[in-house]
């Protein structure tokens, strides 16, 4: 694979709650290469969308984006540096650094242009009251500089690269004339019809059936050859990571966990939250009884367990994983997991946690 | 009603997954069709508009119109000014509904102590109560909108600044503005123009408020997200995204505030504030009137009526048009 496209370093996006700080993101770091997709991995709540909506600055209050490098290229997205008047408490504040862009350079320079976003829900993503082709021509327009008549006949054009029969005439219907399966196509027409070099796809298929999902996920690939767009594909779902990603991210409870190549994640999983996702697959050669479900539920972000955040649910848990943090261990070329078993720090010598060792003797036959 | 409905979703050609209910200017007034009393609120407002509308285009009409009353029942009397007909004075000329005692087919109801053919002024006050109900009702929903849906999409501290002066002005009767615009802009010599202008403003939070509540939900829709996200301009999203998503309530509210309006400048013309003499206004027929209410109670029975169906109309139409818009009413 060629240039390097993107690359995150120690991102941090915290929620300013009432009750304290909700560490959604704590220092993720990947990168995208050009033509390639990327898969960002976890349950519900992992911080997988913060991720990508840190990377486009489009974190809300009450969040923010307080450390770490996001750039694009040669452009910073986001990058900090300490500030010259140090706080009140002796700490350097990080303040954000001059070369990082504006909001406004933002919005003309990156955000859809350079990186478009296809959201999660093809029933929420289309304004109900304009015309798909309307909402196509509009983003085209916006970020291509074209003529109201050329963007019309490139949204058309779109279209029908993702498959919607009639183009011509389905241009002029609303959103809610089309089924799901079209609305999704839509979207991809929208992101795509901007001509970015990065999609960012938050869980774009979640919403839809199997069948309409295997559509739009070869539709995806065939666009990938053709376009050389490169792609970071978020989801929860193993069985797509596996079909379309060329390298994946792992993240749990904010931080990534194992990432490498597509083929290492599933033939070598290293970590064993990873695993674990792979063991709660239903397979057709198993039964649901088979099926080894991770045991109890995220902890939330406000207070992470000490040491390796997955410890609690970790069936391979020892009393070191409770004081180290694992950072993230070279396992393989490109592939890094973190986990304290492919570290020197003392994980073998440690006694397993309490109960842990009988549960996992007991669970597996 | 079950066919149109029928046809209407074949019409459309949705896929089989449709959730919504259908959209759509074409929808909505063939569901008002469909609802009696909307349907009548339509008639009224549509015989208000032409009346007011043709006595606006040609104020002389009332020339061919009333030819066979007498000179000074036609459109010089709706105009009768004071200086160049001295103030009647002890001269009464006002003369009762045809089907009174007195009354003749001249006038059939009646004419007021001016002598000025009571038809005509009525015809005529329409113009006056039609627009002053539009002007200020849209003076308020512009303004409302643009305050409501940029405090409900910027939330923070630009909510809490934009809410707190429109509940203040909330907290002022439109009876004070209109005061204090006479008094500051005119130096005390009251117009109708004043009276529209306070009233509006005296709107703005009522359509603030509303759109406000329902940006709020809007500007969290995967669309607006989506159009941050592809580098939409702030105003733009607003304009094209939040707005026009937000807009069904307030279209209802506007209709009926209409009506609000009209009644408040009536109120404001009866009490001086509003239309001048001999401007021919509803308002202020019924400020002339009220001192004849016990021996010629016609005379604000008219203006009253007048009011009242235009009133109506708007209010009727406006629980058409919600029931309409809303598909859970039904």
């Amino acid at each position: 694979m060629s240039e390097t496209i993107l690359t995150v370093d120690g991102l941090k996006t915290q929620f300013y709650t009432e009750r304290g700080a909700v560490r959604a993101v704590d220092g993720v770091s990947f990168d995208v290469k050009r033509g390639e997709i990327v898969g960002l991995v976890g349950e519900s709540g992992a911080g997988k969308s913060v991720t990508t909506s840190s990377i486009m600055r489009l974190v809300e209050e009450p969040g923010e984006v307080i450390d770490g490098e996001v750039s694009y290229r040669d452009r910073t997205l986001v990058g900090f540096e300490e500030s010259v008047a140090e706080a009140a408490d002796g700490r350097p504040e990080l303040v954000p650094r001059d070369e990082m862009l504006s909001n406004r350079e933002m919005r003309e320079q990156i955000r859809g242009n350079e990186i478009a976003i296809i959201f999660q829900d093809p029933m929420e993503s289309l304004n109900p009251v304009y015309t798909v082709g309307g909402q196509i021509r509009e983003f085209i327009e916006l970020n291509r500089e074209m003529s109201t008549e050329e963007a019309r006949e490139e949204s058309i054009e779109m279209l029908r690269r993702v498959g919607i029969p009639e183009a011509e005439d389905r241009y002029d219907d609303y959103p809610h004339e089309f089924s799901g399966g079209m609305r999704q196509r839509v979207l991809i027409a929208m992101a795509l019809g901007c001509r970015p070099n990065l999609i960012i796809a938050d869980e774009p298929t979640t919403a839809l059936d199997v069948t309409v999902e295997g559509q739009i996920l070869e539709l995806v690939s065939e666009l990938v050859d053709e376009f050389d767009t490169s792609f970071i594909w978020v989801t929860h779902d193993m069985g797509v990571v596996a079909e379309i990603c060329d390298r994946v991210n792992v993240m749990y409870l904010g931080k990534i966990v194992e990432q490498g190549p597509v083929d290492d994640i599933f033939h070598d999983t290293k970590h064993p939250y990873t695993e674990a996702l792979l063991g709660s697959i239903p397979r057709p050669d198993q039964t649901v009884s088979d099926l080894v479900p991770i045991e109890g539920t995220m902890p939330g972000a406000m207070n992470p367990p000490p040491g390796c955040r997955f410890h609690p649910r970790c069936p391979d848990a020892r009393e070191a994983c409770r004081e180290v943090e694992p950072e993230l261990y070279d396992v393989g070329p490109e592939h890094r997991s973190a986990c304290i078993k492919h570290a020197d720090v003392g994980y073998w010598e440690s006694e397993p946690l309490e109960g842990r060792e009988t549960e996992t003797v007991e669970g597996r036959p | 009603m079950a066919i149109g409905e029928q046809q209407t979703r074949e019409d459309t050609g949705a896929g089989e997954d449709e959730f919504e209910a259908d959209v759509g200017w074409r929808y909505t007034l063939g569901k008002i069709k469909q609802d009696t009393t909307a349907r009548f609120g339509l008639y009224v407002i549509a015989v208000v508009t032409v009346v007011a509308v043709v006595t606006t285009i040609d104020a002389n009409l009332s020339r061919i119109t009333f030819e066979r009353y007498d000179d000074f029942a036609l459109a010089e009397s709706v105009w009768y000014h004071p200086e160049r007909h001295p103030d009647p004075g002890e001269t009464e000329r006002r003369m009762p509904p045809v089907f009174v005692d007195g009354g003749t087919w001249q006038h059939p109801l009646g004419t007021d102590r001016a002598g000025r053919d009571y038809i005509a002024r009525l015809v005529y006050g329409t113009r006056v109560s039609y627009f002053v109900g539009i002007v200020a009702t849209t003076l308020g929903l512009v303004g409302g909108v643009i305050v409501g849906a940029v405090a409900g999409y910027y939330g923070g501290w630009v909510d809490d600044v934009l809410m707190r002066a429109v509940e203040t002005l909330y907290a002022i009767p439109p009876l004070v503005l209109v005061i204090v615009f006479t008094v500051f802009v005119s130096g005390g010599n009251p117009d109708i123009i004043y009276a529209v202008f306070g009233v509006g403003i005296a709107f703005i939070p009522v359509f603030a408020r509303l759109i406000r509540s329902r940006v709020l939900s809007v500007r969290e829709m995967d669309y607006v997200e989506a159009a941050r996200a592809t580098g939409v301009r702030d105003r733009d999203i607003i304009r094209r995204h939040v707005i026009p998503n937000s807009f069904a309530p307030v279209l209802v509210l506007a209709t009926l505030q209409i009506g609000v309006t009209i009644l408040i400048v009536a109120g404001l013309s009866f009490l001086g504030y509003g239309a001048q003499p001999p401007t021919p206004d509803w308002g202020e027929m019924l400020r002339i009137s009220h001192q004849y209410m016990h021996s010629d109670p016609w005379l604000s029975i008219w203006p009253g009526l007048a009011i009242l169906v235009t009133i109506m109309g708007f209010n009727l139409f406006g629980d058409g048009l919600q029931d309409a818009l809303d598909p859970r009413i039904k």
